[in-house]
C-alpha cells in the first residue's frame, strides 16, 4: 500500500492540486462528516488555512518540502497548542486555552503541517471506549452505532474516515493501538522516550507515549521518522535509535522468528482467532517463522498496570485545584470548597474513580501491598517480555480479544479494564508496538493484529507491518467508500 | 471491601466530594476494583525486585526565561493585581 503521505506530496510537486484546495477539501469533509462521528472536538480552520497558503509559496518558489509539510492531520486534544483550547475533553479544562506549544506540535508547525483540529478522546485520555468524554463520544466510521474506541477515539475515527491524512494520539495502555484496531487503520505506540511528551498533559507519566495513526504502515513511519526527537524539555527523551524507519520498509522478513504469545489469544473471539492464523500463514509465505510463546507472568499485567495507572493519575491530576486553571466553581466559601467543588464539579466519574483507586494504593498501609507491588510486578514483567524477545524478533497477538463494542453498552469498570489484556504490556516494558488491520468480523468490523518489538526496534516493527500489509494487498486497511480522493 | 467510611476518607485525601446518596454504589464499585487489583499480591512466584533506580537528565537549576504573568494569568480569569484571585468572585 502505497502511503498517502508521499502521494499528496508528489501532487502537490506536479501541481494536481494546491495545498490550499486539498485543506479546503478536508475542510469540507469535515463539515459534513464531522457533525456525524464527532472525531474532532474544535476545528482550527484558519490556523489549516494559513499553513496551507505557506506550503503553497514555498512550492511555488521550488523550495524541498518537510517530510510532513503541507498534510493534513489532527492531534488529539491532550496536546497544548498555543493559542487554541485544549480540554483533555474534560468539563475541567473547556476554558483552558495553552500558553505554549507541546513540543511535538512546535516541531510540526515549523514543517508547516496542516493542523485541521483537536480530537476526540476519553476525559483525560481514561477509557477504552471514548464514552467519557465530556464532549460525548466518537462513531465508528465502518458502523455509527459502535463506539471508536479509546482513548485516542477521535483521531482514529478521523483517519479512517477520511477526515484527516493522519492524528496523533497519546498510549498509556492501548489508546492508540485499540482505537486503531476498531476502525481498521494503523496504529504505532512508540517505545517509551522517543517522542517528547513535553506539553501532553500528564495521565501517567512512566507510561504515557505519543504515537501516529494512520492509513497505511508506510505513512506511520514517515510520521514516526518525523516525531522522533531527543528533546530537553522532556528527561525522559531520549529520541529514535538508528537511521530512518521509512528506508527500511522494503526489506525482505524472510528468516525472522515471530513469537506468538499464547497468554494473550486466550479468551479472544473466533473471528479474531482465524484472523490472527490467516496472518501467521501470511507472514510465514514472507518467510517468517512463527513459534509459540508462553509468558505466563502477563496474567497479572493488567493488575499491575491498573495500579500504576491510576498512582500516577492521582498523583499527577493533583494539581488541578481551580484556582490558576481549571474550572471554577460558582459558589463556595472557603479555598477547600472552592478546591473540592472544582474537582468533583471538573472531573467526571471515571477519572474519580481512577484518582480514589490511586490515592487508596498510595495511602499508608496499602502502599507496600498494592503499589510497590504493581512496581515489582513491572519489573519482572519487563525482563519476561525482554527474555521473550531475545528468543524471536517481535511478538505477534490480538490487539484487542473483541471488535469495537456497541455505543452506550453498560460495561462495569473492572470489564473494560480487561479489554486492555493485551495493550498495556508494551507499556509495562516500555516497548514499541503496532496495531496492523488484519480482517473483518462477520459485521464487516476491522480486527487488528499486534507486533510488539524490543525497546527501540520500530525499524523491525514497521518493516514486517509493512510486508505483511504489501502481501495483503492492503485489503484489510480502510477503504471505506466516502472520503476525499487524492 | 471498600466501607463508606473508608470512601469519606479517601474522597477527603483527593479532594473530592461524594453526594450522600452515590456512596453506596460509589463503595460497592470501589470494592470491586479494589478485588481486581488485589491481584497483584497473587503473584507470589516473584522475587523481591530491585527496582530500577531513576534515570533521566536533570537540567542545571538555572533561571530561565518565564512566561509573562498576565499571559499564565489568562487562563485563571485574569487575576487580580498580578496575583491569583481564591475565594473571591471573577
Amino acid at each position: 500500500m502505497e502511503g498517502k503521505i508521499r502521494k499528496i506530496q508528489q501532487m502537490f510537486r506536479k501541481k494536481t492540486c494546491s495545498c490550499k484546495e486539498l485543506t479546503q477539501q478536508y475542510l469540507h469533509q469535515l463539515e459534513t462528516r464531522n457533525p456525524e462521528l464527532g472525531a474532532l472536538v474544535c476545528q482550527t480552520v484558519e490556523t489549516a488555512l494559513s499553513a496551507a497558503d505557506k506550503v503553497d509559496q514555498r512550492l511555488r518558489s521550488g523550495e524541498t518540502l518537510f517530510p510532513l509539510e503541507g498534510i493534513p492531520m489532527v492531534l488529539k486534544d491532550n496536546i497544548c497548542t498555543r493559542g487554541i483550547s485544549t480540554t483533555c475533553c474534560s468539563k475541567m479544562l473547556l476554558n483552558f486555552v495553552p500558553i505554549y506549544d507541546a513540543a511535538i506540535w512546535e516541531q510540526l508547525k515549523g514543517q508547516n503541517a496542516v493542523l485541521l483540529g483537536k480530537s476526540n478522546m476519553d476525559e483525560f485520555a481514561m477509557g477504552s471506549s471514548g464514552e467519557s468524554s465530556c464532549f460525548g463520544g466518537t462513531c465508528n466510521p465502518h458502523d455509527t452505532r459502535r463506539v471508536a474506541g479509546g482513548s485516542s477515539g477521535g483521531g482514529a475515527a478521523a483517519v479512517s474516515g477520511n477526515l484527516a491524512v493522519y492524528a496523533l494520539g497519546s498510549d498509556t495502555g492501548g489508546s492508540v493501538r485499540q482505537p486503531a484496531s476498531f476502525t481498521g487503520v494503523v496504529g504505532l505506540k512508540p517505545t517509551y522516550g522517543t517522542v517528547s511528551r513535553y506539553g501532553l498533559v500528564a495521565y501517567c507519566s512512566s507510561f504515557d507515549q505519543i504515537g501516529p495513526i494512520t492509513s497505511t504502515v508506510e505513512d506511520a513511519a514517515i510520521v514516526f521518522d518525523a516525531i522522533s526527537q531527543r528533546d530537553r524539555r522532556d528527561s525522559t527523551s531520549v529520541g529514535r535509535r538508528g537511521g530512518a524507519c521509512a528506508e527500511k520498509l522494503e526489506e525482505s522478513i524472510n528468516g525472522r522468528t515471530i513469537g506468538l504469545v499464547q497468554e494473550l489469544c486466550e479468551g479472544a473471539e473466533p473471528a479474531v482467532q482465524c484472523a490472527l492464523e490467516e496472518a501467521q500463514k501470511v507472514l510465514e509465505g514472507l518467510g517468517a517463522r512463527i513459534i509459540k510463546k508462553s509468558i505466563p507472568i502477563l496474567k497479572h499485567a493488567l493488575s499491575a498496570y491498573y495500579i500504576l495507572a491510576c498512582a500516577e493519575a492521582s498523583s499527577n491530576l493533583g494539581r488541578y485545584d481551580g484556582i490558576r486553571f481549571g474550572y471554577r466553581p460558582s459558589h463556595y466559601g472557603s479555598i477547600e470548597e472552592e478546591i473540592c467543588r472544582s474537582r468533583s464539579e471538573g472531573f467526571g466519574k471515571e477519572v474519580q474513580r481512577r484518582i480514589l483507586l490511586g490515592t487508596y494504593v498510595l495511602s499508608a498501609g496499602y502502599y507496600e501491598e498494592y503499589y510497590q507491588r504493581a512496581q515489582q510486578l513491572r519489573a519482572a514483567i519487563t525482563r519476561e517480555l525482554e527474555a521473550a524477545l531475545a528468543g524471536c524478533d517481535l511478538l505477534l497477538s490480538p490487539v484487542t480479544a473483541s471488535t469495537a463494542f456497541v455505543k452506550g453498552e453498560e460495561r462495569s469498570s473492572v470489564e473494560t479494564y480487561h479489554t486492555d489484556l493485551c495493550t498495556v504490556p508494551a507499556n509495562l516494558g516500555e516497548l514499541p508496538a503496532i496495531s496492523v488491520p488484519c480482517g473483518f468480523d462477520a459485521q464487516g468490523l476491522p480486527i487488528g493484529m499486534q507486533l510488539m518489538g524490543p525497546r527501540f526496534g520500530e525499524s523491525t516493527l514497521l518493516n514486517v507491518a509493512y510486508q505483511y500489509e504489501h502481501a495483503t494487498g492492503g485489503m484489510y486497511t480502510n477503504t471505506l467508500p466516502m472520503g476525499v480522493r487524492i | 471491601m471498600i466501607t463508606q467510611e473508608e470512601l469519606s476518607h479517601l474522597a477527603r485525601l483527593a479532594k473530592l466530594l461524594i453526594p450522600e446518596q452515590e456512596k453506596e454504589k460509589l463503595a460497592k464499585e470501589m470494592s470491586e476494583i479494589v478485588a481486581f487489583a488485589a491481584e497483584v499480591q497473587q503473584a507470589s512466584a516473584i522475587e523481591r525486585e530491585r527496582l530500577r533506580p531513576a534515570t533521566g537528565e536533570l537540567r542545571e537549576d538555572a533561571v530561565q526565561p518565564s512566561f509573562a504573568q498576565e499571559e499564565i494569568l489568562r487562563n485563571a480569569g485574569g487575576g487580580q493585581d498580578g496575583l491569583f484571585l481564591i475565594s473571591g468572585k471573577r
